[in-house]
């Protein structure tokens, strides 16, 4: 904990900012270290040991050391974009229309607090006020007009980021009745860094949103994630996350649906291998009456992988006509992967419809079978029925190139597996 | 086409089929009869190649080469097909997808050009109105959500597709009304030709009556207790199978 002290102080000597801010950032630092990294003694994160990433130190990026930023530049760089390198936004690899404000979060007091004034319990998620802590870049993202061109945000790492550290923030704003679609993604090369991500949306009246979140990180990384979607009445949130790196990656998702007519539609697919862990801890508060929401969550797992999904739905006394759904697939491809699967219901009004349910199996024998029986050999069968459990997922969704995308990138993932 | 001397197969330690002796000519079509528990569907699977049962004795030969020692890829790439009782649902994967793979696989290994979806659209298309089956199943998941009716129509129309030299129906007729019972014989009907052999497993007589069997066997008890021409069909809806139990 000394270490993050240090980080934190250093990172206050060689940047400029107010007093308030570094108060701010101190007083987050504190709680952090007050709770520290989370054990698996806490409900949370039984099944998800953070111990190794507590004996590791990271640090974070000096950006007043020129890096060598000879990556080429990215060839398909054609939606708006705001793009970071190892920590650093490269305006050079940027681009938005004018229409979209681009706020820098580091100088505004305001963005250094808990999303939307909700008190967080602080053990339940103490990322957070590391986040907080040691935010190091970051945007407030202001939507006043609809967008048909995603926006994408690029987080890049490359070889030359051993041992950093990053914690980024975001917070997109979605003014009255706008349409766009935002593009998170994370990619990393084979090198060992540590990124705390905190992403806040904030949606005003009948706005819409599409929201990818695409997690390639090194394989050797750690990801750990938090993800807040605030839902005004008749707005909408269809969020696609695509889960494949790091070597451990947790994600907090906490989803208000704070007036009627608001909706979410959340669906992760997530490729594990080696001995990769992934853990998504989902909670969709149904704040108010007359709101929906759909949860779907598919794990493939092959090798020694781990995998978690605790995905709540709370439903508060006065929320009457509610319909949630909320279902978590997994498929084991190996007898070494584990996965350790808890969808709940927090029920307190009376007149709602809730459904949850979770299924966890192996390839079906007889499917495999058939297939091979019409000409098609052991392995093409079992990619046939993989990308069919897949397909519920990335049919669902509708821009093309995203589609595209995932289609190409899953298909690299099976031809990846032993 | 298909010698299967003294076959002998067993699951789970338990021998189903205890010395099966059979003989199919190129053009003919065999029917199998038997009540349930004889051990006809094990046959059709043990001839696809279904790993779960235990060789225990004796061969099979498909034209002339060891089938068992195939992998049921390779049964399929060299010709045999099987029609399923309960065809297996795949969720996620459309139909034509799935059937250009195994279209393609096919014609691949006969030496023939690979078709793209334009020349597979056209073909399927034309398969599809020969098993009267509307074509938006294509953009179906592989036999999700079909009834029973749909789900053997789609099986017949893979054996038209696939055009292996030796089909096997497995209680295809089963829980089919007699529309659709006529529309799967029209389409073994279609496929029949001089260098084309079928083996049909029914309980009943019904499917046959559309169709012009050469040889009906009684498989009773894992043995074949007795084979005749189409009338033994009749005489069987007539009499059950409780009359031959003496033989089995």
């Amino acid at each position: 904990m000394d270490h993050l002290t240090t980080q934190l102080k250093q990172y206050i000597s060689s940047n400029s900012s107010n007093n308030n801010i570094i108060k701010k950032r101190k007083k987050a630092l504190a709680e952090f270290i007050k709770y520290g990294f989370p054990k698996t003694n806490l409900e949370n994160y039984r099944f998800t040991n953070l111990s190794k990433l507590n004996k590791l130190k990271f640090f974070l990026p000096n950006h007043t050391i020129k890096n060598e930023f000879n990556t080429k530049i990215e060839d398909d760089i054609q939606f708006p974009t705001l793009y970071f390198l190892n920590g650093r936004f490269l305006e050079k690899l940027s681009k938005v229309p004018d229409f979209i404000s681009i706020e820098s979060i580091l100088n505004k007091e305001e963005n250094f607090q808990s999303p939307f004034g909700v008190k967080y319990d602080a053990s339940a998620n103490p990322f957070v006020y590391l986040n907080t802590a040691l935010i190091n870049d970051g945007f407030l993202i202001k939507i006043t007009e609809s967008i048909n061109e995603p926006l994408r945000i690029i987080y890049k790492m490359t070889a030359g980021s051993e041992n950093l550290m990053n914690h980024p923030k975001f917070i997109i704003k979605a003014s009255k009745n706008i349409n766009a679609t935002i593009i998170e993604e994370y990619h990393g090369e084979n090198t060992l860094y540590f990124n705390n991500v905190s992403t806040d949306f904030n949606l005003d009246l009948n706005s819409h949103i599409k929201h990818f979140r695409i997690q390639n990180e090194s394989s050797k990384s750690y990801h750990v994630a938090n993800t807040n979607y605030n839902i005004s009445k008749d707005a909408s949130i269809q969020s696609t996350y695509i889960v494949s790196g790091s070597n451990l990656h947790r994600h907090d998702i906490n989803v208000i649906l704070n007036g009627s007519g608001s909706h979410i539609d959340l669906n992760g697919l997530c490729l594990l291998k080696n001995s990769q862990h992934i853990d998504h801890n989902i909670i969709f508060d149904h704040a108010t009456a007359y709101v929906t929401s759909k949860m779907l969550f598919k794990y493939i797992l092959s090798e020694k992988s781990t995998g978690v999904f605790n995905g709540r739905a709370l439903v508060r006394e006065d929320s009457q006509k509610i319909d949630s759904i909320q279902t978590n697939n997994n498929l084991i491809l190996s007898k070494s992967a584990i996965m350790n699967s808890n969808p709940q219901l927090e029920i307190y009004a009376d007149d709602v419809k809730c459904t949850h349910g979770s299924t966890t199996g192996q390839l079906d024998e007889n499917a495999l079978f058939y297939i091979r029986s019409r000409g098609l050999d052991l392995l093409e069968a079992k990619s046939l029925l993989i990308n069919g459990f897949a397909n519920e997922i990335i049919n669902e969704i509708s821009n093309k190139k995203i589609k595209e995308y995932c289609t190409d990138f899953l298909e690299n993932w099976l031809g990846k597996l032993n | 086409m298909l010698a299967i001397k003294n076959l002998k197969v067993s699951i789970e330690n338990k021998e189903i089929l205890k010395g099966i002796n059979l003989n199919i000519l190129p053009g003919e079509l065999h029917a199998i009869m038997g009540p349930n528990g004889s051990g006809k569907s094990t046959l059709a699977h043990v001839l696809a190649g279904r790993e779960l049962f235990k060789v225990l004795d004796g061969e099979i030969l498909f034209n002339g080469n060891n089938l068992l020692e195939l992998d049921p890829e390779k049964r399929a790439l060299n010709g045999i097909f099987m029609s399923y009782q309960y065809p297996a649902v795949i969720p996620g994967v459309n139909l034509a997808y799935f059937l250009k793979a195994a279209v393609n696989a096919v014609r691949k290994n006969r030496g023939k050009k690979e078709m793209d979806s334009v020349e597979f659209l056209t073909f399927i298309k034309e398969k599809m109105s020969q098993v009267q089956m509307d074509e938006k199943y294509l953009k179906r998941s592989v036999n999700d959500g079909f009834s029973g009716g749909e789900k053997k129509r789609n099986e017949i129309l893979q054996m038209l597709s696939l055009d292996p030299s030796l089909a096997i129906l497995d209680e295809t007729d089963s829980g089919l009304d007699i529309d659709a019972i006529r529309i799967v014989a029209n389409g073994v009907n279609d496929f029949r030709r001089s260098d084309k052999s079928v083996i049909v497993i029914t309980h009943y007589q019904r499917i046959l009556q559309y169709m012009n069997p050469d040889k009906i066997h009684v498989l009773m008890n894992g043995k074949i207790i007795k084979s005749g021409g189409k009338e033994l069909a009749l005489e069987l809806e007539e009499k059950g199978y409780s009359w031959l139990e003496t033989l089995a």
